[in-house]
């Protein structure tokens, strides 16, 4: 280091990380209204989890943690997959996406 | 939610350092498996079945995406 400083992450700096990521994340799909920077967010929060489960599974000396984190990660894939082939089939007959236009489906 | 949030890391390092003191490292055994085998083993047999789940899950994903973007084109496409 620069100082000679030798500093060791703790978990709970991770913990804080990721805590960080999933605000942004959560802001990011409250806020936003188009759907492509929605689903950025959304994978933003699904990573979040990822590095809480990666973490806690580190500090507890289990590879359940890790394992987890495929699945979650297939999950997200295909999540991903079905919105934007839902997002492809709205533009071909709307001009723009934006997610407030989309009020055809109100229950 | 940032106090939820907050809350919610005070709280998981509190009991990290509770329960994670007391539980040994597995890879300090002596027939310990580096990371990617342990991870094998848990995959391939405590959780078979969810991978296999997780197979069914992609193709179903990939089918549905094919039929919604598909460019209808010609007769006798559906």
């Amino acid at each position: 280091m620069m100082f000679g400083l030798v500093v060791v992450p703790t978990p709970t700096w991770y913990l804080v990380l990721s805590a960080v990521l999933f605000s942004i994340g959560a802001v990011g799909v409250l806020v936003r209204r188009n759907p492509l920077v929605m689903f950025m967010c959304i994978e933003l929060m699904l990573n979040a989890v990822n590095l809480t489960f990666v973490t806690v599974g580190r500090a507890m000396s289990d590879i359940d943690g890790q394992a987890i984190v495929f699945f979650v990660m297939v999950v997200a894939a295909a999540e991903v997959v079905v919105g934007l082939g839902i997002i492809v089939s709205i533009m071909r007959r709307r001009s723009g996406v934006n997610v407030d236009d989309l009020s055809e489906l109100k229950g | 939610m940032v106090g939820l949030l907050t809350a919610a890391v005070v709280s998981g390092s509190d009991a990290l350092r509770l329960r994670g003191a007391g539980i040994a490292d597995p890879v300090a055994g002596e027939n310990a498996d580096a990371n990617i085998q342990q991870l094998a083993n848990s995959i391939f047999s405590d959780y078979v079945f969810a991978f296999e789940i997780t197979s069914v899950l992609l193709v179903v994903a990939v089918v549905g995406t094919v039929l919604l973007a598909r460019r209808r084109t010609g007769k006798g496409m559906a």
